[in-house]
């Protein structure tokens, strides 16, 4: 993988991650079978689009179906942050899903709103490198301690993915009467050959 | 090679006991058969019956039963 950046040892301060983040608005992250594409205001129809299917829309808890009007002013609060990091996840040159890393602090950041569709989750390994690539840039690029999750409870499968990279069940959480798992992964704790490999081993047979 | 070569995969593929590796197992029955344990059983499959199973294939490979189908018509033989 072609994403990584040269990095000191010392943690880096408020201002060196929201200097990263920029700098990581304007960069593709480059994987073995997808590309993490920086979100752009452009891309608002697509993540409508993705966002609005039923599975989606469950997991994600968006009881609504989003606009275009409401993408596009999140997409104008999203510019003026500087702790929020979110991507197309792009494959063989179509917008097959999102990822996102936010509250990206000098410690830890948060990863969410993962999307993969449907009709591709189970062709390649997408949804997976799309969350290595994302926790290999928290620990590796960000240089975080941690990175935490918060997934439905009844989000069996996605509780279940999240496990095998090494996240722990830290705490429970209700919104809005819906009870929500808050898992922990810890730099220490990510040992990703093992899905690297296999990632490298699907590479073969989707391309990019 | 037996039906418990296919069985001992997929116990390890989705690291569940081989007990729970039954002709009901299905993607839909268990939390555990998520999209990576799908990539790493079918990338176990493979490597362990010598096949290389077609995109339609990967998609079709929803159970048990269904898998040992597909090897089936791979030309696998299972001594059941």
């Amino acid at each position: 993988m072609t994403y990584h950046v040269a990095s000191p040892s010392c943690m880096p301060h408020s201002d060196e991650i929201a200097d990263l983040v920029a700098q990581y608005r304007r960069v593709p992250l480059r994987g073995r079978t997808i590309t993490l594409v920086p979100y752009e205001a452009r891309h608002a129809g697509e993540v409508v689009r993705l966002r609005n299917d039923a599975r989606v829309r469950h997991y994600l808890h968006q009881p609504e179906e989003l606009t275009l009007e409401q993408q596009l002013r999140w997409t104008a609060s999203y510019s003026n942050r500087r702790d929020d990091l979110y991507w197309l996840v792009e494959h063989q040159g179509r917008f097959i899903g999102t990822n996102r890393l936010y509250g990206i602090g000098p410690t830890q950041a948060e990863k969410g709103s993962q999307i993969i569709e449907e009709s591709v989750a189970a062709a390649g390994p997408f949804a997976l490198e799309s969350d290595l690539m994302l926790l290999h840039f928290a620990f590796e690029t960000l240089r975080v301690e941690k990175v935490l999750a918060v997934i439905r409870s009844d989000s069996g499968k996605v509780l279940s993915m999240n496990r095998r990279f090494g996240f722990r069940d830290a705490a429970l959480r209700t919104v809005r009467a819906v009870e929500f798992r808050e898992l922990v992964l810890e730099a220490a704790r990510f040992d990703p050959a093992r899905l690297d490999a296999l990632v490298s081993y699907w590479s073969n047979r989707v391309g990019h | 090679m037996g039906i418990e070569a296919l069985r001992e995969v997929f116990a390890a593929a989705l690291e569940i006991a081989p007990e729970r590796v039954n002709a009901e197992l299905a993607y839909n029955s268990i939390e555990e058969w998520d999209s990576t344990a799908h990539m790493a059983l079918v990338a176990a499959i493979e490597q362990r019956f010598g096949v290389m199973l077609q995109t339609q294939e990967v998609l079709d490979l929803s159970s048990f039963g269904k898998a040992a189908e597909i090897l089936r018509r791979h030309g696998v033989a299972f001594d059941e």
